[in-house]
Order: structure tokens, then sequence, then C-alpha cells
């Protein structure tokens, strides 16, 4: 954890770095690889999630009730569901991918050529890779939640023929800026806990390269557990403040 | 009106003294003149490669200390060592290139990081992959090039950055007799462009000393002070 800490604030400290062109091309690739090229698995699973939740509400709630159905939409979707399944997705695909490409280098001795080029590997590698987990979490988290609830909705309604005005009536009634904001701090600190867990992985490998998949596996499981431990953490302070 | 301090002479650009890189491993002393070309000699590549590593600021040396420029580089903050490192050009055994980078973007890199990118820059890089003689496609990956092809990039590389001081190491090592003569012809001609810049050639190879001419001084490192 202090390892974690620690990465955390040297990062906050190097910020600028990122008007550098050739720490921006490493954070366009880096945003390219995770926020883009895993949106249509994040829109695929989005959809079915939504699917299957209106379904179930309307089995609960009956076919008439449909802004209670959206209401559990946004609930389960946008408080719960969204960020949490997001993150797993970007642990299996990047967290994984990171730390096996930082672990390669170092073992290759690339991340000591950039030291030697006066290149600081902090603000080369980790900064964007970082910066381009958190900015790529919280967009795919947006597309995952709209996805959901939309194309939920949609879906819905050409098979139950579920009423669009009572459906959108329950939406609005539903949605708020305080959930959307909860929402979207949860997948930045997602995405964080992501990226500096698989920097630190990958980094902290020494001369052997057995300790490559062991460094992946690592990033992967430490990810899992401060992810579901923080989201854990999310519905004991919503719960403390609505009964406020 | 106070008088103007007189101008202090500039500090010996490399200055390796009592070093000893490993706990088994020759004693470097080094000491070289503004424009020397300099071929270190050493039985094995093990000592060269932890001697270049040293110069660098890479690794800690066992004992004995190494400056560079004035500066000890693991004694100076990451900011001045970034300067520093800008003054030095190094070209690893292996090449030493980011192995997820085309040709080009390796070669760019840390004048992009460094200085940023302009037209200039792109003619520039023009300009040295055609001195060294590179004649792949700049947007291969370095990972598919061949050892005189990653060798040809790093070389391009440090020649973009105009260094002070030059690391080869190991320079010819892997390397047919022909393309050996073209990198050393291309580091020859480089070096003598600035009357000021110091080049290092790292090296077991006990005859590379009679193939540069213009080496005015030959270290044999076996153990023993130099």
């Amino acid at each position: 954890l202090s390892a974690f800490l620690q990465l955390t604030l040297q990062i906050s400290t190097k910020m600028t770095a990122l008007a550098n062109p050739a720490v921006r091309r490493v954070l366009v690739k880096q945003i390219y690889f995770t926020g883009f090229e895993a949106a249509p698995v994040i829109i695929f699973i989005a959809l079915t999630i939504g699917t299957i939740i209106i379904a179930q509400s309307l089995l609960l709630f009956g076919s008439g009730n449909a802004s209670l159905t959206a209401r559990a939409l946004i609930w389960i979707v946008v408080r719960e569901i969204g960020p949490l399944l997001t993150a797993l997705i970007v642990i299996a695909r990047s967290g994984a991918a990171i730390a096996t490409e930082l672990g390669t280098m170092k073992i290759n001795g690339e991340i000591d050529t950039l030291a030697g080029l006066g290149i600081s590997p902090l603000s080369y590698l980790l900064l964007p890779r970082i910066s381009g987990g958190i900015l790529s979490v919280v967009a795919l988290t947006v597309y995952f939640e709209v996805t959901a609830i939309l194309g939920g909705f949609l879906v819905a309604s050409l098979g139950w023929h579920l009423p669009a005005e009572q459906f959108f009536q329950g939406l609005y009634q539903a949605i708020n800026l305080q959930q959307i904001f909860v929402s979207g701090l949860k997948s930045a600190i997602f995405g964080l806990i992501i990226t500096v867990t698989a920097c630190l992985q990958g980094m902290g490998i020494g001369r052997s390269a057995t300790m490559i998949p062991q460094a992946a596996t690592r990033a992967v499981m430490n990810s899992l557990l401060l992810v579901f431990m923080v989201d854990g953490l999310f519905a004991i302070l919503a719960e403390i403040f609505a009964t406020r | 009106m106070m008088p103007s301090e007189p101008d202090l002479p500039d500090p010996p650009p490399l200055v390796v003294e009592n070093l000893k890189t490993a706990a088994v491993s020759p004693v470097w002393f080094l000491r070289p003149g503004l424009g020397e070309m300099v071929v270190l000699t050493a039985p094995k590549e093990e000592f060269l490669h932890q001697l270049s590593r040293s110069l660098l600021g890479l690794d800690q040396p066992f004992s004995g200390e190494v400056r560079v420029f004035g500066r000890n580089l693991f004694k100076t903050g990451e900011r001045e060592s970034a300067l520093l490192r800008q003054r030095i050009g190094a070209v690893a055994v292996n090449g030493g290139l980011i192995a997820n980078l085309r040709a080009l973007e390796n070669l760019l890199l840390p004048v992009i990081y460094h200085r940023g990118m302009s037209a200039v820059t792109q003619q520039q890089a023009d300009t040295a992959l055609a001195r060294v003689g590179y004649d792949a496609s700049p947007e291969t990956l370095s990972g598919l090039l061949s050892l005189f092809q990653r060798k040809q990039i790093a070389l391009a590389r440090a020649m973009l950055m105009m260094p002070d001081l030059l690391i080869y190491d190991s320079l010819l090592l892997g390397l047919s007799p022909a393309e050996q003569e073209q990198l050393l012809a291309v580091t020859t001609e480089f070096h003598c462009e600035n009357s000021q810049r110091i080049s290092l050639f790292l090296t077991t190879s006990q005859n590379l000393a009679a193939r540069i001419p213009a080496a005015v001084r030959v270290f044999l490192a076996k153990g023993e002070r130099l």
C-alpha cells in the first residue's frame, strides 16, 4: 500500500510532463489500447447486462410498471455494475498487459536505456499509462452505462413492448448529478488502482523472465482485491450518507 | 560596482578515478582530453558493460568515482542528470532500442522528448539515417531489425543529439567485416566534426585501436591499475 501511495504521489508531481510531445504519444497509444479497443467488448456486455436487468425487473414489477423498471436499472447500473464491471474488464485486458509490457522492458534493459537517454521512465512510461488508464476507465464506464440503459430499453421495448414514456419518466426521476459524479469518481479511482498496481508489478520485476507471468498474475489479483475493497467502501459510505 | 568574477575553466568532460564497478572487476582510471578518441580494452565483455553503465550513471560503482562534465551523476538531481545525459551519446552492445517502437520512433525519441518535434528534426533524422547507411524501412519495429540495423539506428539516435561524449559499448561485436568498417568510418567522421568531442570505444578486441588511426590512447584493463 505504501508503494502504491508513493507512486501515486510521484506521478501527481509529474503531471506537467503530459505536455511533452513524446509523453503525449504514449498517452494517446494507451487511450487507444485501453479505451478504444475495449469499447466493443464493453458495449456488448453492457447491452446484455441492461437487457438482463430489465427482463428481471419486468418479472419482478410487471410490465405495467416501466417507471420502476427504469429506476432499478439506473440504481443498479450507474451506482454499482457500470464502474465495477468496466473495471473488471480493464483489469483482465489492460492490467495484465501493462505489467507484462513493463516487465519485459525491464528485463530487456529498455528502462535503463531510457534513463541513459535522460528520459525519466516515470514521466515517459508510467505517467501516460496511469493517466491514460484513468481516462479510459471513466470513458468506458460512460459507454457501459449509456449502452446498458438505452440498449437495454431498446431490446426490452422490442421484446416486451415496454412503454417508452413511463420508462423515461422513471429515468429522469431516478438519475441525479450526485449519482453521476459518484459513478465518475468511482471509475477514476478504479482506473488509478488498476494502472498503478500494474505499473508497480511490472517495474518490480528482477532479472528473470519467469517473473513476468507472476507479475501479471499479481497485478490482476491485487487489482481485483483493491477494486472490490474500494467498491465495498463506497457502498458503506453511500449508506452512511443516505441515512444522515 | 563589483568586479565580475573571472570565468572558471570548464571541468574535464570525463574523470574516472579508482573505479571498480563490481567486487571482481578491473580498477579503471581515465581522464581523456578534449577531442580524443579512446579505445578501452578489457579481457571480458562483462567488465565493459559494467563500465558503460557506471559512466551513464545507471549502476552505482562498487568503489571509486565517475564525474561527467564535472558532476557525479549519482549526486545530482533528476533534472540535472537528465541535462548531463543529453550530452552523452551511447550505443549499447545490442543497440539499446525500445522494442515496441518503430525504428524512426526510436531514432527521434530523445530529440522529441528533450527538444520537441519540428520540420528540421525530420530532416536531421533523414540525414542521420543516410549517414549511417540505414536502408531498411524506418517504420519497421525495432524488434524485427538485425543487430547491424539496431546499431545503425542507435548510432544515428546518438548523432542527432550532438553529444560531447560518446560511449560505444562493443560497437563492432557480432558484425561482419564490411559492417564493422561502415560503422567505424561513420563514428570516426562524426567524432572529427567537433574538436571538443570525446569518443570512448569499449572493446574486448585487441586490434581495434590499430583500426582507428585517430585513437590517441589505448588502455588495457587486466585487473591492475592502468
